[in-house]
């Protein structure tokens, strides 16, 4: 008797703990390759004369929920990680990488966008339309490094990935635990592709 | 029932309250680690504060390990509790009964609170996210819109009418822009009208910039603010792209400042100028609408998180729910133990107590009635001490005393054993209850065949009436002490003795029996008669033997000088009578003789003597004396031993003269020596095939004048032994087998000392 009395409780705790657990140890939503799910578009490398450049379009990166939580209020962060790396054998040799920030938010009440870049020297651009605030935000262009590291006649890698997050809801109630119990954001896989210089 | 030894666990108590120290003190940086290690394995991590998502964790994991702890604690305490149950340890089945009682009362309020304020929060959070209240701030935030979007467009309005006037009437020939036309058409206007669908709309600020943005004139008419922020370059660039008016919004100290670029073009459609229109919201218009949004989007951000938030809700309630269970069976172990402890702990020290361990001392924790108890048994264990220690005292002086009445006891004992006299001790009830050794020798009798039986039964009738009078006699007495010399037959033997009885009584003078007292007089009545029949036979000798030469010389001279004299018949009769006188004066010459040798019997001259030497001689004598009879003489190795030669000679040829008057012709004597080493004594044993001694005459063979011969003396064996009793000897007298007599003597072995160390 005294054992169930003692139990019981404990398995319901336990059972709450296995969700709590659970809950956060759940990664955020990792988006294969179908059609309607973020991923790395377009990525094109271009050159001046004295840098390189690169060019990376992430497509259907404004999923419901991206909207959703747009719409409440809340910034999104797009950020893009971009490498470039000189192949070898086993493993590629960085030769540069760099993350480029985009903050998406909306105001309700003046229904329009502000699209931020970043995240050094933030820049703002204020839109009334979503898409084309969605151009802005999921079409990049950034210098990669000097021309003068690349070898002629070598093949090089660049490698591009791209998730989203939102801003910390500070206001909700709960929110360190609240942002733990929620799933929510995407990450894409890497998109990578070889050049030769 | 199970009773563990210690009771006072001090040291014990204090090692596990310092491994629990350790444990806390391991679980604290485990718990930081834990935290830290989660926070940067959780997916998703935006711009949270580190701090709060740390301190989440944080609680989480003490948690988690409180529950892990609590597991522990519980399966640990629940395993004792069998274990302890099982074994039937003291206070066992109490602490279970209490820990169920607490831990149920624990958990019923507990979970019943759990639930209750989760379905509560349900509830709540299904009243936030209610159609009518989504409906009603969309609604709020519609009219908010609205309201600003009108004030847009009407800015947007007159500021597309304030380009238009400008690039009309402010542009000089050479494509710059007028500004004292600009300060003149706007400057001194206010509020500018409209020009639009809304109405008339306040302008409360007018800016005109260069394409770069660069400041061309400037003038204000917000109260409190002297000069109006710059705008974002970006802002800029986007009017001069655009076709129309841009609008953006500016946060200022009395409100939001409403913007509209518009850029003045010359004819050829050259961005001259961008003039900007500003209106101001006043501050309380502006927070209101900032309060629909936000309260909008504050509900949108709501019902995007709200299964989060319920998930949230219920991980707290849970945490919280975990930490009351926790504390709550913590508590109600630690409460129980509060109770059971003192309990087991006495009960332990109740058994301590019984089994005679007196030597420790609760610890009273507190100041409730348990620790009133325990101070109360410590008392008492002390008190217990004490009289222990007292009766300790008590029984040792009693053991001492009883040792010495022992001692007492045993020394009155060895001495009743070892004294000569016999001591018969008969209580109240006439049961024999003493007998000592001596009494046991002078009676023969067996003292534990007698110990323990009546008086009555043991003596023969005669004897017991004659005690019972005794002991009449002894009541009557008044000194309680009575004497009398008492014969008895053992074995056939006269024993003589002189018993003193006295009455024993006890303190109060009840009688409480009759202790007997008495020596063997046999042989020193033997030892006074005899001495008296010398005194008898010194006497006669002296008084006898003076006138016997007389007598015999007298008839031997009337037999001389009358003989001749005398006719024949008074010759025969004078003859015979002279005759007869002198023979018989002879016989009591011989007689006289043999009465003086007794009484004039000396004492023994002690010198090493070889026995079979001289037996041998004898025996020789006898064999030429008596050719008729068979002599025989056996003889050990006998070694030079002290003996009076001539008197030891003596008592042998006295035996062999009664041996051969009592063996016929080819009847058998034989003398035989024996030595006994365990016994160091030495017999001579005399046996004939004899008539033999009729048994009535045994005892009084060795008396004098004691004699079944016609002509015997009656001293023979009187002298005998006489001779034996100065030897320290022994004489016994038995019948032969098949016929005749044995007699024997033994004699102590005493050695001179050349033969002891000729012996050796």
């Amino acid at each position: 008797m005294a054992k169930d009395s003692i139990w019981s409780p404990l398995l319901c705790i336990f059972l709450g703990l296995a969700i709590v657990s659970a809950e956060a140890a759940a990664p955020s939503t990792l988006y294969g390759d179908t059609d309607s799910t973020p991923r790395i578009g377009r990525i094109a490398v271009s050159a001046d004369l004295k840098h390189l450049y690169v060019d990376v379009t992430l497509e259907n990166g404004l999923t419901p929920q991206v909207v959703e939580t747009l719409q409440s209020g809340l910034s999104v962060i797009f950020v893009y990680e971009i490498s470039l790396e000189s192949p070898r054998i086993i493993k590629g040799k960085e030769l540069t990488s760099k993350k480029i920030e985009r903050v998406l938010s909306y105001d309700s009440l003046k229904n329009e966008y502000l699209v931020a870049y970043g995240p050094a020297k933030p820049v703002y651009i204020t839109l009334k339309d979503l898409d084309k605030a969605g151009e802005e935000v999921f079409h990049i262009r950034t210098r990669l490094l000097s021309l003068a590291r690349l070898r002629p006649g070598q093949v090089y890698k660049v490698r591009v990935r791209a998730w989203a997050e939102k801003e910390q809801q500070s206001l909700l109630p709960f929110g360190g635990m609240v942002k733990m119990f929620t799933r929510w954001g995407y990450k894409t896989k890497w998109k990578e592709i070889t050049f030769s210089y | 029932m199970n009773h563990p030894g210690k009771v006072d666990s001090t040291a014990a108590e204090q090692q596990r309250r310092k491994r629990e120290k350790i444990v806390i003190l391991c679980a604290i940086p485990l718990i930081i680690a834990l935290s830290v290690v989660e926070y940067f394995l959780v997916p998703g991590r935006g711009p949270i504060p580190a701090g709060g998502s740390l301190a989440i964790f944080a609680i989480i994991n003490v948690n988690i390990l409180l529950i892990l702890l609590l597991l522990f604690l519980i399966v640990r305490n629940l395993v004792k509790l069998i274990f302890e149950d099982r074994q039937n340890v003291l206070g066992a089945k109490l602490r279970t009964k209490m820990v169920i009682a607490f831990v149920s009362l624990s958990l019923l309020p507990t979970v019943t609170l759990f639930f209750v304020s989760y379905e509560f929060l349900k509830t709540s959070l299904n009243y936030w996210f209610d159609v009518k209240v989504e409906r009603s701030l969309h609604n709020a935030l519609i009219v908010g819109r609205t309201f600003y979007e009108e004030r847009v467009s009407q800015l947007q309005a007159t500021a597309q009418t304030a380009g238009r006037y400008t690039a009309l009437k402010c542009i000089t020939g050479n494509s710059t822009i007028d500004v004292p036309c600009v300060q003149q058409a706007f400057g001194s206007m206010t509020p500018i009208p409209g020009g639009g669908r809304g109405g008339e709309i306040s302008i409360h600020s007018l800016e005109l910039l260069s394409e770069s943005g660069e400041k061309i004139y400037s003038k204000t008419w917000l109260p409190l603010v002297e000069d109006v922020p710059p705008i974002r370059q970006s802002i800029i660039e986007q009017a001069v792209k655009e076709q129309g008016p841009v609008v953006t919004g500016t946060r200022v100290d009395n409100g939001e400042l409403i913007r509209a670029l518009r850029p003045v073009r010359d004819e050829r459609g050259e961005v001259i100028a961008i003039l900007v229109l500003g209106n101001l919201i006043p501050s309380n218009l502006s927070q209101m609408l900032d309060d629909i949004r936000k309260g909008y989007e504050d509900y949108k951000q709501l019902k995007l998180f709200q299964n989060p938030m319920r998930a949230a809700v219920l991980v707290n309630l849970l945490l919280i729910t975990l930490i009351i269970l926790f504390f709550s069976i913590w508590l109600g172990f630690r409460l129980a133990k509060g109770i059971t402890e003192p309990v087991q702990m006495l009960a332990e020290a109740t058994y301590r107590v019984a089994q005679g361990d007196l030597d420790f001392s609760l610890k009273a924790r507190g100041k409730d009635e348990l620790s009133s108890l325990v101070k109360a048994f410590n008392t008492m264990t002390k008190d217990l001490k004490e009289a222990r220690r007292r009766a300790m005292q008590a029984s040792r002086d009693l053991q001492k005393s009883y040792q010495e009445l022992e001692q007492r006891q045993r020394y009155i004992e060895i001495i009743l054993q070892n004294v000569a006299a016999g001591v018969i001790s008969i209580d109240a009830g006439g049961v024999v209850t003493t007998v000592n050794r001596s009494a046991e020798r002078i009676l023969g009798i067996s003292a534990r065949e007698v110990i323990g039986k009546p008086y009555q039964v043991i003596l023969p009738p005669d004897q017991a009436e004659e005690f019972e009078s005794i002991k009449n006699d002894l009541r009557s007495s008044s000194r309680g002490t009575l004497q009398r010399s008492i014969r008895l037959k053992r074995d056939g033997r006269d024993l003589f003795l002189i018993a003193s009885f006295t009455q024993l009584k006890d303190q109060e003078g009840n009688p409480y029996g009759v202790v007997v007292v008495f020596d063997d007089m046999t042989e020193l009545e033997k030892i006074q008669r005899m001495a008296a029949w010398r005194e008898v036979a010194r006497r006669i000798a002296h008084e006898v033997k003076n006138p016997l030469t007389p007598i015999q010389l007298s008839a031997e001279r009337l037999r001389r000088k009358c003989m001749g004299e005398l006719d024949d018949d008074l010759q025969g009769i004078f003859d015979r009578c002279t005759r007869t006188i002198i023979t018989q004066t002879e016989e009591l010459r011989r007689l006289v003789n043999e009465f003086s040798n007794f009484a004039r019997m000396p004492a023994p001259r002690l010198r090493p003597v070889d026995l079979k030497e001289v037996l041998e001689e004898v025996v020789i004598m006898y064999k030429e004396g008596h050719p008729g009879i068979e002599f025989k003489f056996e003889a050990d190795e006998v070694p030079k031993a002290l003996f009076d030669q001539d008197q030891i000679k003596r008592a042998v040829i006295n035996l062999l003269d009664n041996s051969v008057a009592a063996t016929g012709e080819g009847g058998t004597i034989a003398v035989q020596v024996e030595l006994d080493h365990q016994e160091e004594t030495i017999s001579i044993s005399v046996s004939d095939t004899g008539t033999g001694v009729r048994p009535e005459d045994r005892d009084r063979l060795f008396e004098p004048y004691f004699s079944r011969k016609k002509d015997g003396t009656g001293l023979g064996l009187a002298i005998v032994s006489s001779i034996v009793s100065d030897h320290e000897g022994t004489i016994t007298v038995k019948p032969n087998v098949p016929r005749g007599t044995v007699f024997t003597m033994t004699f102590p072995l005493k050695w001179d000392n050349g033969s002891k160390e000729e012996r050796a």
